[in-house]
């Protein structure tokens, strides 16, 4: 596969988009059979209309979405920004918050001892029910909604740069030992570089929980995003407005997922030469 | 082979006893209602046993709120249920309800709040023609208002700044759920809170005051009795059954507070595990107006009435921009779905009693 | 051996440090900013006390919890009856992959608690779409974890099998299913984890019962400390679930002992 995805880069355009449709085409075909399939469901009556909308209104309503506001108030896009923005300030706030938390328990014999047992107290603890606490602490901003999406992008970000950390190969330490390094210099130049791959791995499931934690941080006072088109398409009886927000965190979830693998897998390859 | 056989045996022993189970059984509707003053009356027959020498078999399920209860009325899930203006008219325009009745007015408990300090409370009745409305317009101007937006108090909210000589774009709406917003105005967010009852009893006894209504603003606000489509057209006889009982506990609400007061406590705190405080019990029946039978007749059929009250909502969400011009004209067409003709039956069926 | 006792000794002791350190600040803060903010560690003992002894909704406070858990385990065990064979599916068949592939790939990030209302369209207002709710978090974690374990299976193990004259069936149930076990295990695990938080969200549903519910009353009340007597049940029991598993796992799989 990544030998066939090399040459597809190197060669010219027409036989690179030949490569990528050569990768994609069963992607395509296997979504638009799914579509097709929910169609026939739809219009052969074995579900009832009210219950399910056909995947060709919603894409009306989809596109219709792209320039028009009204019923939920705002565009598609304008959502997805809203959206976007507070799904990458928890995430941002998670990570610098979580690795070096993580990092630190990983490393430091004390830290874990005392913050382990608080980590695993709260961690079981949905999202959800601590909007009424972030709204005591934060208010109705954006810092609440960021917040309760921190909770849940927090804990990936602990828990593998955790792991990563104390999977550090024993002998690399001790070798840094014997030329005098100390425990810190240890930690910052050993620890923390052989967890990057673990780190990286975690930051990816942490951007996962944040924006999977969307619809319910906007359960908190929002008037523009995703989840809260989902909840004006409630308030309104609109399936059609519902599935176009669950249909789009989907595609836009799952895009930030491939361009986060992309990624990774581009610094491991630069890594390994 | 054997074993197959048995397990057939054992479905279709099933499947008969099923069968005559529900042939002996009464009919059965399928009632749905919310928290709220007007979920009680349904409860109230079944723990009191109304319907024992009556040939329905009721049953009932509880909703938070108005969404949830028109999701589970477009998957058939209930046949008859009573719920705000909002939810009424989505179950109307998309899934062809009928309004039979008005369970009570609401106009006075949805309503506007302040902190006991604000600059609002200093002037009152600023428009002559609605004596009760707190503020200037210049105190209104660029506040901070906590409303849950597409719901009768922002109706109520779009009423007062109405009155005021203001619109949306003078001052800052934010959207909020109504506990949250509770929460949120408590830890001195905002500058106005829009609540509905039972959250308002919660605003006073915190010593918010209250600045407008949609009583004092001049917004009616309904709440609705709604009867699936299908179930309208199949068994109105049952319809008809069932709003006779639903009025006999609107009858009681109205002529006997005191004992009223003791089950819908009781509705309250041992069914919806909702625990609210003595006067708020009292309050609501002091605060929601409930109409008799011929109240209801007049009411459902006088144009000036039931659906001059839903075309005010339906105008100001039109206006909002929530439903389209031709929603807009399909709910004119069925004239808001209203539907007196059950509650006429009801009249009939009590003067031949008497 | 008595130096690994001292050493768990030592870290029981930190943990109960930590919690009177958490405990002492919770107090100070709840001083600071006043009790209506932050309601404080006594405050919530008491309204605790309360809970427990008292009726909610016509229900006790284990009846509560009774319901929650009912609806997570039947949840789980669905999940796992259904996303562990689709996780081995899509990881052995290249064909069957690339059809499912797409499909949960879209749909994987659509979150438990956007699902309500097509729950509710679907299912009614009953059990089940509390349980969907539940069922749609657990699943994802069963054929997220399954099928990576699938996936990364050494290829020197099935090639060796192959080698070795095993049919195809016998590749798949002898060596590649046992081989992503770990994987599989981690995924028994998360998925109940996250089946207990996903209890909030299915309660949104309309319950009159639950945890949830609990706490959705709390907030509906604009009662914080019934709202953090729930958090702090969610967290217990949720804990508890997870211990609980670790050692069921111990019990049916005890060479899992030897890997760990």
């Amino acid at each position: 596969m990544s030998t066939a995805h090399a040459s597809a880069l190197e060669a010219p355009a027409t036989s690179r988009v030949k490569g990528y449709w050569k990768e994609y085409n069963s992607s395509v075909f296997s979504l638009l059979v799914f579509l097709l399939i929910w169609e026939l469901v739809c219009r052969l009556g074995f579900i009832s209309r009210f219950q399910l909308v056909p995947p060709s209104e919603v894409i009306v309503v989809m596109i219709e979405k792209f320039w028009t506001a009204p019923p939920d108030g705002a565009t598609l896009f304008t959502h997805i920004a809203a959206s976007m923005t507070l799904a990458l300030v928890g995430f941002c706030a998670a990570v610098v918050v979580g690795v070096p938390l993580g990092l630190l328990m990983g490393w430091y014999k004390p830290v874990m001892v005392l913050v382990r047992p608080l980590f695993d107290a709260v961690r079981p603890i949905p999202p959800i029910a601590w909007i009424p606490l972030a709204i005591l602490w934060l208010g109705i901003g954006i810092e609440a909604k960021a917040f309760i999406i921190w909770l849940a992008a927090f804990v990936p970000c602990v828990i593998n740069s955790y792991i990563g950390i104390k999977l550090t190969n024993p002998v690399l330490i001790r070798v840094a030992r014997i030329y005098g390094a100390s425990n810190w210099e240890t930690f910052i130049k050993i620890g923390v570089p052989s967890a990057v791959p673990m780190i990286f791995t975690g930051l990816k499931l942490s951007l996962n929980a944040a924006w999977t934690t969307l619809v319910a941080a906007e359960l908190l006072a929002a008037s523009e995003g995703l989840g809260y088109m989902i909840q004006m398409g409630r308030r309104l009886a609109r399936p059609d407005i519902i599935i176009v927000g669950m249909l789009t965190i989907g595609f836009t979830g799952a895009l930030m997922s491939y361009v986060l693998t992309k990624i990774e897998s581009r610094i491991a390859s630069s890594r390994r030469l | 082979m054997h074993h197959l056989s048995r397990i057939t045996f054992i479905v279709l022993a099933l499947v008969l006893t099923m069968g005559i189970c529900s042939a002996q059984a009464k009919d059965e509707i399928r009632v749905s209602g919310q928290p709220c003053l007007h979920g009680l009356p349904t409860w109230w027959a079944i723990e009191d046993g109304w319907t024992k020498d009556k040939n329905i078999d009721l049953t009932y399920t509880l909703f938070p709120s108005g969404a949830p209860q028109v999701e589970a009325l477009a998957a058939d899930q209930w046949d008859v249920g009573a719920m705000g203006t909002v939810p009424t008219m989505m179950a109307i325009l998309r899934y062809g309800a009928k309004l039979i009745a008005i369970s009570n007015d609401e106009s006075e408990t949805n309503d506007l709040w302040v902190r006991p300090d604000s600059p609002i409370l200093k002037t009152k009745g600023f428009n002559p023609k609605y004596p009760e409305i707190y503020g200037k317009p210049e105190d209104w101007k660029g506040k901070k208002i906590l409303v849950t937006t597409v719901s009768t108090v922002h109706y109520a909210l779009d009423a007062t700044l109405k009155a005021l000589g203001l619109t949306e774009k003078d001052v800052e709406v934010v959207n909020i759920e109504q506990g949250q917003a509770v929460t949120a105005f408590a830890s001195s967010q905002g500058d106005v809170v829009c609540l509905w009852a039972p959250f308002s009893y919660t605003a006073e006894s915190k010593g918010w005051k209250k600045v407008s209504s949609g009583a004092r603003s001049g917004a009616m606000i309904p709440g609705g009795v709604v009867v699936r489509k299908d179930f309208a057209e199949k068994h109105p006889d049952l319809v008809v059954e069932w709003l006779d009982l639903y009025m006999t506990a609107l009858d009681r609400m109205r002529t006997d507070k005191a004992g009223s007061g003791v089950w819908l406590n009781k509705y309250f705190a041992g069914y919806c595990g909702l625990q609210l405080p003595e006067s708020a019990i009292k309050s609501e029946f002091e605060l929601r107006p409930i109409f008799s039978v011929e109240q209801q007749v007049k009411a459902l059929t006088a144009p000036d009435e039931a659906s001059a009250w839903m075309k005010g909502v339906a105008d100001f969400f039109a206006g909002q921009g929530r439903i389209t011009k031709a929603d807009m004209a399909d709910l004119e067409k069925s004239n808001f779905g209203i539907d007196a003709s059950f509650m006429k039956k009801v009249q009939e069926k009590r003067a031949a009693k008497k | 051996m008595a130096n690994a006792a001292a050493a768990n000794l030592k870290e029981k002791i930190g943990a109960v440090f930590s919690f009177v350190i958490f405990l002492a600040l919770w107090q100070v803060a709840s001083m600071a900013v006043g009790s209506e903010a932050l309601p404080s560690p006594a405050d919530v003992v008491a309204k605790a006390q309360e809970m427990y002894t008292s009726q909610i909704g016509g229900k006790s406070m284990w009846m509560h919890i009774y319901y929650s858990l009912r609806r997570v385990v039947g949840a789980y065990l669905l999940a796992a009856v259904t996303g562990i064979p689709l996780g081995i599916a899509m990881g052995w068949n290249v064909k069957f992959r690339k059809i499912a592939n797409p499909i949960f790939e879209l749909l994987r990030p659509i979150p438990p608690i956007a699902w309500i209302p097509i729950a509710i369209l679907w299912l009614g207002i009953g059990e089940g779409p509390k349980i969907f709710i539940c069922y749609v978090g657990a699943f994802v974690i069963f054929v997220m974890n399954t099928y990576t374990g699938m996936r990364y299976t050494d290829h020197l193990l099935i090639d060796a099998a192959r080698t070795f004259g095993a049919t195809r069936r016998q590749q798949l149930f002898n060596v590649a299913i046992p081989a992503s076990l770990p994987s599989i295990f981690a995924g028994v695990q998360n998925a109940m984890s996250m089946a207990w938080m996903c209890v909030l969200a299915a309660e949104l549903v309309g319950a009159r019962e639950g945890v949830g519910f609990i706490i959705i009353q709390g907030m509906d009340l604009n009662n914080s400390p019934m709202i953090i007597v729930g958090m702090i049940t969610i967290g217990l029991i949720g804990l508890f679930l997870a211990v609980s598993l670790r050692y069921l796992e111990k019990l049916l799989c005890p060479w899992r002992r030897e890997l760990q």
